[in-house]
């Protein structure tokens, strides 16, 4: 699903389309077009994703998405923001302050709702020399802090939330959203990253306090550059525990992925032949860790599997 | 390590890869065997349970991606919603729209509103004592026109086993709870408040004012009710089963 | 559970085996089953031809090497048991 514009009709970021609060938004093989009357939408908007992923006008949108107050009385009291995708109101509303998490939520929700085109699986994907490390996460697995993390210490982010498989070779797309954090791992990562580009804080959501953090520039500039799993890795997060990694069975990590996978039942037998294949050529772990520099440590050392297989 | 792979003949059968290590296989196996797994202290099979497409709310996904702590996790969190009978079972304090801070559990009222002006449900106190159970629903714009629907003093065997209120009731909570009105949630099979307002108006306003304890609105802001007024209970009951796995038991 | 037992429609099946565990996904029926080593073997040895549940014992121990005790039966008969729940297997209709 990519936008049918080539690269010498991309327009450069239109600051006053951004402020019109109407604009096209690339991320990955996506073009989202937001209308949107909300001021720190755009605002944050602009914080989190590349300039040049920001246009006044693209040939196509994958979605249609407003972001706006509700009508009624909650358009001044307590407001509101609303996620509309084509006409459709998906969400509770939440207060107007959060509108940049309500829109990266309700972006998630469009990708995994419509992108049938790939197997999409509920993992971070990030690279390193051609390899990719695919991270299935259940909510507490630390997958988003882990991420952050490794993202900033020499590994490349194609996403933190959703791993997109090209069913015709296997490969992972990049996404390249902006990492939501929350809580503790807000602070932790603002050390652990000196200069980290936060969207402003929301508090007293649902998960708590939230805030999105802006993908490292080289993996923002390298969006089109998709690669080939090699390791799948689940991660388990316990304060204090030393990290470590232990191979986990092909066959368990099969079922695990399959599991952990948005819409593997919608590609019936293509989908279990596209994960079966990945796991065949991938080394499979589950990883726990309590300390970010040690996980860093430990996926530094990682070995791709060699062309023979794991 | 050597690792072998099989592969059916099946129509879409790709070529045969390589013939797996036999010897590594029986090794592995008769290991296995031996160290007393014949006990079947774990599952021998672990089924991973695929979802149909279920007409245009999409695919039920199994994947968990919730911002619900999974410890409050309701049984089938990452599939199509729960039954009435896994709701019924529940700890009360898991459905949605209960204050815990207050007690008995209250709940919250006309908290949030759609821009349609679609509340989600309300519920107060446990539906499990002969207490009144609220579920209090502004239907239209602007708040012009509201929709009680009290149990007042049923039973909780009538609550339940009636087919069609429970039914109704598992969708509202699936729709709170799991729905993607719940700040993100990726089960787009739960129906989304727009179908659920519909099923409802549908089902309130086909049924007559004797049904104990429920109270009907009596126009619908959109102006045509009696056009809403379709035999939709046999249906929607049949679409409600399946999409609320009615029968399953909720796991943990 | 006397009675042939077959693989139901291996037509519709696709599987992959590691290290002696199987995982199998059924088109029929959408499911998706991870065979512990056990399970894989009555699987596989279901596979080769139809058998009641005293051949596949049989089948089993002489291929994995294991004695053939009433453990094994008991066992590979709670496998037969889930893989029929489940929809893999199904009973051979008899010849006349």
């Amino acid at each position: 699903m990519t936008a049918t514009t080539t690269a010498a009709r991309e327009t450069v970021p239109s600051a006053a389309a951004i402020e019109a609060g109407d604009f096209f938004l690339r991320s990955g093989p996506f073009t989202t077009r937001v209308h949107t009357s909300i001021p720190h939408l755009p605002d944050g908007t602009a914080q989190l994703y590349e300039p040049r992923h920001i246009s006044a006008h693209r040939d196509f949108a994958d979605f249609h998405v407003t972001v706006a107050p509700p009508r009624g009385v909650r358009r001044w009291y307590r407001p509101q923001v609303l996620f509309h995708l084509d006409g459709i109101v998906p969400f509770k509303p939440l207060p107007l302050l959060h509108a940049v998490p309500i829109f990266e939520w309700g972006l998630n929700w469009c990708i995994v709702n419509r992108a049938n085109s790939y197997l999409i699986i509920h993992a971070a994907a990030i690279e390193k020399n051609g390899f990719v490390a695919i991270m299935p996460g259940v909510p507490g697995a630390g997958k988003s802090t882990l991420t952050a993390g490794l993202v900033n210490r020499g590994w490349r982010l194609l996403s933190d939330e959703m791993a997109l498989i090209s069913l015709t070779d296997g490969r992972v797309m990049p996404l390249v959203r902006p990492i939501s954090l929350k809580n503790e791992s807000i602070a932790l990562i603002r050390d652990f990253v000196p200069g980290a580009q936060f969207s402003a804080a929301c508090h007293d959501t649902i998960k708590g306090t939230v805030a999105h953090l802006k993908p490292p520039q080289e993996s923002l500039n390298r969006v089109d550059e998709p690669a080939r799993p090699a390791w799948i890795i689940f991660p388990h997060y316990v304060n204090g525990l030393p990290a470590t990694l232990a191979t986990y069975s092909k066959a368990a990590s099969l079922i695990e992925i399959a599991r952990n996978a948005f819409n593997y039942s919608v590609h019936g037998a293509r989908g279990f032949a596209v994960l079966a294949d990945i796991v065949e050529s991938s080394r499979c772990y589950r990883f726990s860790y309590g300390d970010l520099d040690e996980a860093v440590e430990v996926f530094a050392a990682l070995e791709p599997p060699t062309r023979a297989g794991a | 390590m050597a690792e072998g792979q099989m592969r059916a003949t099946g129509s879409d059968a790709l070529p045969a890869s390589p013939a797996p290590d036999i010897a590594d296989t029986v090794r592995e196996r008769r290991r296995r065997v031996l160290l007393g797994g014949l006990a079947a202290a774990g599952p021998m099979i672990v089924t991973l349970a695929g979802r149909p497409a279920l007409g245009a709310t999409g695919v039920c996904t199994v994947s968990g991606y919730t911002s619900v702590n999974p410890s409050q996790a309701t049984g089938n969190s990452q599939t199509c919603g729960d039954s009435p009978g896994c709701w019924k079972n529940k700890n009360y304090q898991n459905w949605p729209g209960m204050r815990q801070d207050v007690t008995p559990y209250q709940a919250y009222t006309h908290d949030t509103l759609l821009s349609d002006g679609v509340a989600i449900p309300a519920l107060a106190k446990s539906p499990f004592s002969n207490t009144n159970v609220t579920m209090g629903n502004t239907i239209g714009g602007g708040g012009t026109v509201t929709v009680t629907w009290t149990f007042s003093g049923i039973k909780t065997t009538t609550l339940w086993s009636g087919g069609q209120i429970s039914n109704v009731t598992a969708a509202l909570l699936n729709q709170g709870f799991y729905g993607p009105s719940n700040y993100f949630h990726p089960s787009s099979n739960v129906f989304g408040s727009p179908d659920v307002r519909s099923m409802i108006n549908s089902y309130l306003t086909s049924n007559s004012a004797s049904n104990p304890g429920v109270i009907y609105y009596t126009s619908h802001p959109d102006g045509n009710t009696a056009s809403k007024i379709a035999t939709l209970m046999t249906s929607l009951d049949n679409i409600l089963n399946a999409m609320n796995n009615q029968g399953e038991l909720c796991p943990g | 559970m006397t009675g042939r037992w077959r693989v139901a429609s291996p037509a519709a099946l696709s599987w992959r085996s590691w290290a002696g565990e199987i995982v199998v996904y059924d088109d029929g029926s959408g499911d998706t089953h991870y065979l512990e080593p056990l399970a894989a073997e009555v699987f596989e040895r279901l596979l080769d031809a139809p058998a009641d549940l005293d051949e596949l014992a049989a089948r089993v121990a002489q291929s994995l090497a294991v004695d053939r005790d009433d453990e094994l039966a008991q066992a590979i008969g709670a496998v037969v048991d889930k893989f029929r729940a489940c929809g893999l297997v199904a009973r051979q209709a008899a010849a006349i």
